[in-house]
């Protein structure tokens, strides 16, 4: 699975984001999209030397400063199993299709009826 | 064109522009060279004369976004797994800004 896609598998999970300054964020990820642009929740901020000290409610992390991000383990997993509960989704769909495909039939036959309903009214 | 797909599952060595050397399997990537590592380490590789020995730090699963990654280099496990990096030594790898 691609990497945005782990992502925003994770969101929810707590992590630690490193930032190109060397600054880094601990926190929940929120949400996050597709330019890696996050916002995170109960963050804590800690200086690129280690020795400032932020804690935050709220962020927004642009994702063009960010170096990397460190995510616990049991986050690849998740996605893993919510990406084969799409595809099990998605095998689903097509039973319903060939139904689908019946009601089309019938609706062919309602067309006819309209029109002879239009005629009527004319 | 090269692409970095075929290197997915494989245990990858990335150097990073922060001149970091990471080691793990590569679970993903996309155009964009972010790289999904799981099982990751960083190996900090010291110079000879550092009073400090060379270090392996566990880190876990690593999500590196492109603009960072230098190189992405498949690693030979068998060879890699006969090397006790705990001994190796080596000069600090350079930066990319150059002036």
């Amino acid at each position: 699975m691609l990497p945005l896609g782990l992502l925003t598998a994770a969101q929810g999970q707590p992590m630690l984001v490193e930032l190109k300054s060397g600054e880094t964020l601990n926190g929940h990820l929120v949400s996050c999209d597709t330019w890696m642009n996050l916002t995170m929740k109960e963050v804590v901020q800690t200086s690129a030397e280690g020795d400032k000290f932020w804690r935050l409610a709220e962020c927004y992390v642009k994702g063009n400063n960010i170096k990397y991000l460190r995510v616990p383990e049991e986050v690849i997993d998740k996605a893993k199993d919510q990406q084969q509960g799409n595809r099990q989704g998605y095998g689903n769909r097509g039973d319903r299709g060939g139904s689908r495909g019946d009601r089309g039939d019938r609706g062919r036959g309602r067309g006819r009826g309209g029109g002879r309903g239009r005629g009527r009214g004319s | 064109m090269s692409f970095l797909s075929k290197y997915v599952d494989k245990k990858v060595c990335v150097i990073t522009s922060d001149s970091r050397t990471l080691v793990g399997t590569l679970a993903s990537c996309d155009q964009m060279t972010n790289l999904v590592l799981t099982q990751t380490f960083e190996r900090i590789i010291r110079p000879p004369d550092d009073p400090e020995p060379t270090t392996i730090i566990p880190l876990g699963l690593y999500l590196v976004r492109g603009d960072n990654v230098v190189v992405v280099a498949e690693v030979d496990e068998q060879l890699d797994d006969e090397i006790d990096w705990v001994q190796v030594r080596g000069a600090v790898i350079g930066g990319v800004k150059h002036s």
